[in-house]
C-alpha cells in the first residue's frame, strides 16, 4: 500500500480514508474528537497525546472498534500492547498502517502509548457465537492448553493477551494469520495454530468474542 | 525435638490467654507484642532447622532439604483424627505453589501474582497483605506461580514475576528494599522461593523457555547488592560430544553435524537457557550449594545449539561464599526433550557402591529415575529403576511428532521429595503424561516464547500419578501409590511416620512411610498442588497446605490455605 516514507499528517488522512483497503464495522471514524477532549490524554505527552485520534479512528472512539480487522485495544493489557507496538516497529509484526505509525517512535513513548490505552475500559461487543461453538471450542482450547497461558477466563495477564470479548472478525484474521506464519511475531502461537484447520479456528473465534 | 522452647514457653503461654479472648486482644498480634521481636530469624535458626519441630522455616524445611519435620504429634496411629482447624481465603484463586513458611507462630504464605501473607499460625487470622505492584511486562511460560518467601533476620523475601527481588519488614509487610534482578522483557522472571544464608539471599531465574542465560545469583540480604554471580552457561559450554546417557542409552545424535554448526553459528551460551527456579540445597560444611539447572533454549530445536550444551540438564555445585564451579553431572546431553533436572536435591548420607555410608545427594528427574550422587564430585553412585514408563527412549523429536516416554513433564516434575533417613527413603512424585515432540526451527526471538517446536499431549491416551517411595541405598522402589491424575506438588515427611501429599482432584493424603498404606484423607475442593508443611504452636502440630490448582495441569483453581490439627 505505502511503500515510500510518508509523513504521519498523510498518514492520518490515509487512515481515515482507508475503507477501501479495511472493511467498516461501524460509524465513527469521522467523529475523531479533538485530542484535548478524550479522557486521560493529558497525562501524555503533547506531540503523543496529538496521535490519540487517529489510533481512534481505527480502533474505536470508545473502544469498539470501526473496522472489522481492526483489534480492541482499550483496556487491553500493557505488556502485551507494548510488545505488539514494539513488534511492529522492529518489522517482527507486519502491517503495513501499523508499521509505518510506529516506527519514529522510541521504546519510552511506546510505553506510554501502551499505559494510556491500558487505562481505558474494555468494551462490550455484544458478539454472539453459534450454536454447539462452546463445546468444540472448549475441547479445542483444552486440546492446546490456551488456558495455561491466557488464564482461566481468558483475561490474559501482562504480555498474554485478554482474549475474552476481543472482534471476533479480527480473532479469526490473527489466528489465521498466526498459522500461515503472516503473523510471525510468535512462533509458539504459529506452530500451535498450524494444528487446527480454518473452521476450527473460526469456532475458537466466535467463542472467544462471545465471553 | 523442640529445639527452641526454652525463651517461646513464656510467649507462648501469654498468647494462650490473649487467644480465647477475642478480637481486641487479637489485633494485638498485629503489632507483634505478644511475641516480642522472636520473630527475628537469626543464622542459628536456619542452621538447626533440620530438628526444629516448631518452625517451618525453609520452603523444604531445612538447608538439606529433606522436608522431614521432626514431630511425631501427629502419627500413624492418630492422623485419622486430623480435621481442618482453620482456612485462610487468599485474594487471588490462581494456581498455588506456595510452601507457607512459619517462623514463632506467624506464618508467610504467597499467591500467583505475588502477594504476600502474613497471618496468625494458630488461628489463620490475617496480620497482613502485601500485593506486589508488578511492572507492565512479565514473561513466564507456565502460569503466574510463586512458591513462597524465605525468612531472615526481620525481613521477608520473595522474587517476582516482573524478575525482582523485593525484601518486606517481617512485622508490617512494607516494602524495605527491591532490586531488579535480570530484564523480564528479555524472558527472565522469578517463581522459585530465596534462600537465605549467612547474610546473604540466592536466587535463580526462570526463562529456559525463553532463550535466556540462566544464573544462580547472591544478594547481600540487608542491602539487597549483589554478591556474586554463577551462570548456568559457561561460555564454552560445548562438553565432551556425548555420544550416550547415563544409563548408556544412544542420545541418537549427529555429531558431525553439530560440529559443523558449532563451526558456523559459535557457542549458543548467550541464549541456552538453564533456568534454576528451585532452591539449592546448602551445605554448610563444605561450604558448597547443589542445585539442578533447567533445559537449554530452545527446547526441541538443538541445531541451533551444537554441543552438549553445559550445564544444562544437571546438578551442579558451586562455593556458597563466592559462586565458584566446583562439580557437576549432566544427565542429558544436549537435550531435545525438555527432559530436565527441577525438582530440589537433598542432601542425605547415602551408602556407595561399595556399601559405605557416604555424604549424597539425590535428585529426581523428569526422566524417572531418582538420582544418587556422591556429594564430594557430584559423580553418580547409582540411579533408581524407572517410576513411570519409559519408550522409545530416545527418539529424535519430527516435524510430524514423535512419541516417546515420559511427556516433556516428566517423572518427576519440580515437586518436591522428602525423605525418611530412618527407613533409607525418598517419596517422589511422578506423573505419566504421554506426549509427542515436534521440531521446528525459529531463530532467537529476543525475549518471546522459543520452543523450536511443540509439545502435543496425546488426547487418547491414559494419564495418572505415581508417588514412588525409593530406597536410596539401593535403588530399589519399595512401594508405590497409583493417584488417578498426574501428580505435581510435593511431599512432606514426618516424624510421626507419615508422608502427606496432594493430588489434581483436590485429595489430601496421610499415608504410612513404611508402607504406603493411605490413612487418611481430606477433600479441599480445589487442586492440591502445592507442597504440605507443618509447625507446631502452643504444643499444638499442625499440618498445612495450599488448595489453589495448577496452571500448566489446569487444575481446578481455589485460593485456600488450609491448617489441620488432630481433633479432641
Ligand atoms: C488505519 C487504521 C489504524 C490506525 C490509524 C491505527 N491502527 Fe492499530 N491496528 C490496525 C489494524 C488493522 C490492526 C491489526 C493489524 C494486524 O493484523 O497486525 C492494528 C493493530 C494494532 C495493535 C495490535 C493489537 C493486538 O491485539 O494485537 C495495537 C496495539 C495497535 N494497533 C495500536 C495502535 C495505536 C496505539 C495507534 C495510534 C498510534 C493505532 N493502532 C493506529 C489499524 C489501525
Ligand atoms: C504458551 C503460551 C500460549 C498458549 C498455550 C496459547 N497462547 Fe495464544 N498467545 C500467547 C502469547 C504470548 C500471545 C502474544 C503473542 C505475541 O507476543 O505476539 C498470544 C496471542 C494470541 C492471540 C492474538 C491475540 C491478539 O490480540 O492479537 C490469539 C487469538 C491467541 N493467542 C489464541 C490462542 C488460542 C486459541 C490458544 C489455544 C488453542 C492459545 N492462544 C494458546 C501465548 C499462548
Amino acid at each position: 500500500m505505502l511503500m515510500k516514507r510518508v509523513s504521519l499528517v498523510f498518514m492520518i488522512a490515509c487512515a481515515l480514508g482507508l475503507p477501501l483497503a479495511i472493511q467498516r464495522v461501524g460509524g465513527g471514524a469521522e467523529l475523531r474528537p479533538p485530542a484535548a477532549e478524550i479522557p486521560g490524554v493529558d497525562e501524555l505527552p503533547p506531540h503523543l497525546a496529538e496521535l490519540v485520534p487517529m489510533c481512534l479512528a481505527c480502533h474505536g472512539e470508545n473502544g469498539v472498534p470501526n473496522y472489522a480487522e481492526s483489534p480492541v485495544i482499550d483496556g487491553q493489557h500493557e505488556g502485551y500492547t507494548y510488545i505488539q507496538l514494539r513488534d511492529y516497529k522492529n518489522g517482527a509484526r507486519k502491517h503495513e498502517v501499523m508499521n509505518e505509525i510506529v516506527k519514529d517512535l522510541s521504546r519510552q513513548e511506546l510505553r506510554e502509548l501502551a499505559a494510556f490505552f491500558a487505562k481505558r475500559p474494555w468494551p462490550r461487543l455484544e458478539q454472539q457465537a453459534e450454536e454447539g461453538d462452546d463445546i468444540l471450542a472448549e475441547r479445542l482450547a483444552s486440546a492446546g492448553m490456551c488456558k495455561e497461558c491466557h488464564l482461566d477466563d481468558y483475561m490474559g495477564e501482562s504480555t498474554v493477551p485478554r482474549l475474552a470479548g476481543q472482534l471476533t472478525s479480527y480473532l479469526v484474521a490473527t489466528m489465521r494469520a498466526f498459522k500461515t506464519k503472516e503473523r510471525a511475531n510468535n512462533a509458539a502461537m504459529s506452530n500451535l495454530l498450524d494444528t487446527y484447520t480454518d473452521e476450527e479456528i473460526d469456532a475458537l473465534a466466535r467463542y472467544l468474542g462471545a465471553l | 525435638m523442640k529445639t527452641h522452647t526454652s525463651w517461646l514457653a513464656g510467649a507462648s503461654l501469654l498468647a494462650l490467654a490473649a487467644s480465647s479472648t477475642g478480637i481486641a486482644q487479637a489485633q494485638e498480634v498485629e503489632g507483634a507484642r505478644k511475641y516480642g521481636d522472636i520473630r527475628t530469624v537469626t543464622q542459628r535458626m536456619p542452621n538447626a532447622a533440620a530438628g526444629d519441630g516448631n518452625n517451618f522455616l525453609h520452603t523444604n524445611h531445612n538447608y538439606r532439604q529433606t522436608r522431614f519435620y521432626p514431630n511425631a504429634q501427629i502419627n500413624t496411629a492418630n492422623v485419622h483424627r486430623l480435621r481442618p482447624a482453620w482456612i485462610f481465603q487468599t485474594d487471588v484463586k490462581e494456581t498455588m505453589e506456595t510452601t507457607p513458611i512459619v517462623v514463632n507462630g506467624v506464618m508467610y504464605v504467597t499467591t500467583a501474582f505475588n502477594h504476600v501473607y502474613a497471618l496468625d499460625a494458630r488461628t489463620g487470622e490475617q496480620l497482613w497483605h502485601y500485593k506486589h505492584k508488578l511492572g507492565p511486562i512479565t514473561v513466564y511460560c507456565c502460569g503466574p506461580n510463586n512458591r513462597g518467601v524465605a525468612a531472615y533476620g526481620d525481613m521477608v523475601y520473595m522474587g517476582t514475576l516482573d524478575a525482582k527481588l523485593v525484601a518486606l519488614d517481617a512485622k508490617t509487610g512494607k516494602l524495605v528494599w527491591e532490586t531488579q534482578i535480570a530484564d523480564p522483557e528479555l524472558g527472565y522472571s522469578e517463581t522459585m522461593a530465596p534462600i537465605a544464608v549467612d547474610g546473604k539471599i540466592l536466587i535463580g531465574t526462570n526463562g529456559g523457555e525463553y532463550g535466556v542465560r540462566g544464573f544462580v545469583k547472591a544478594f547481600d540480604a540487608k542491602t539487597g547488592k549483589l554478591v556474586w554471580t554463577f551462570y548456568t552457561i559457561p561460555e564454552n559450554s560445548v562438553g565432551v560430544w556425548a555420544t550416550h546417557d547415563f544409563a548408556g542409552r544412544d542420545l541418537k545424535r549427529d555429531i558431525a553435524a553439530e560440529k559443523e554448526a558449532l563451526a558456523k553459528l559459535g557457542d549458543p551460551y548467550k541464549t541456552l537457557g538453564g533456568g534454576v527456579w528451585q532452591p539449592p540445597a546448602v551445605d554448610l560444611e563444605r561450604r558448597r550449594i547443589y542445585f539442578v539447572v533447567g533445559n537449554p533454549s530452545p527446547d526441541l530445536d538443538g541445531s541451533l545449539r551444537p554441543g552438549d550444551n553445559l550445564y544444562t540438564d544437571s546438578l551442579v555445585a558451586v562455593e556458597l561464599d563466592t559462586g565458584k564451579y566446583v562439580c557437576h553431572f549432566q544427565y542429558i546431553p544436549h537435550d531435545v526433550w525438555d527432559l530436565d533436572a527441577v525438582s530440589p536435591p537433598i542432601l542425605v548420607d547415602v551408602r556407595d557402591k561399595d556399601g559405605k555410608l557416604v555424604p549424597g545427594v539425590l535428585h529426581g528427574g523428569k526422566i524417572g529415575h531418582l538420582f544418587v550422587h556422591k556429594r564430594d564430585d557430584c559423580s553418580l553412585i547409582r540411579f533408581s529403576e524407572a517410576m513411570i514408563p519409559q519408550e522409545d527412549m530416545w527418539t529424535l523429536p519430527t516435524k510430524e511428532g514423535a512419541r516417546m516416554l515420559p511427556g516433556a513433564n516428566g517423572g518427576v516434575e519440580w515437586s518436591p521429595k522428602a525423605v525418611n533417613e530412618k527407613l533409607g527413603l525418598v517419596y517422589v512424585m511422578n506423573l505419566h503424561q504421554p506426549m509427542t515432540y515436534h521440531v521446528e526451527s525459529t531463530p532467537y526471538p529476543g525475549g518471546k516464547l522459543w520452543l523450536g517446536g511443540a509439545f502435543k499431549v496425546i488426547p487418547t491416551e491414559e494419564q495418572w500419578g505415581v508417588l514412588s517411595a525409593v530406597d536410596y541405598h539401593t535403588g530399589k522402589i519399595r512401594w508405590e501409590l497409583e493417584a488417578e491424575r498426574p501428580l505435581v506438588g510435593g511431599v512432606l515427611a514426618t516424624a510421626g511416620g507419615l508422608v502427606f501429599f496432594g493430588e489434581g482432584n483436590g485429595r489430601f493424603n496421610a499415608v504410612d512411610a513404611a508402607t504406603g498404606a493411605v490413612l487418611w484423607s481430606f477433600r479441599a475442593g480445589a487442586g492440591l498442588n502445592a507442597p504440605p508443611a507443618s509447625y507446631t504452636v502452643d504444643d499444638q502440630q499442625y499440618i498445612v497446605v495450599a488448595a489453589g490448582g495448577n496452571t500448566q495441569l489446569d487444575y481446578k483453581r481455589g485460593n485456600n490455605i488450609i491448617a489441620f490439627s488432630l481433633a479432641d
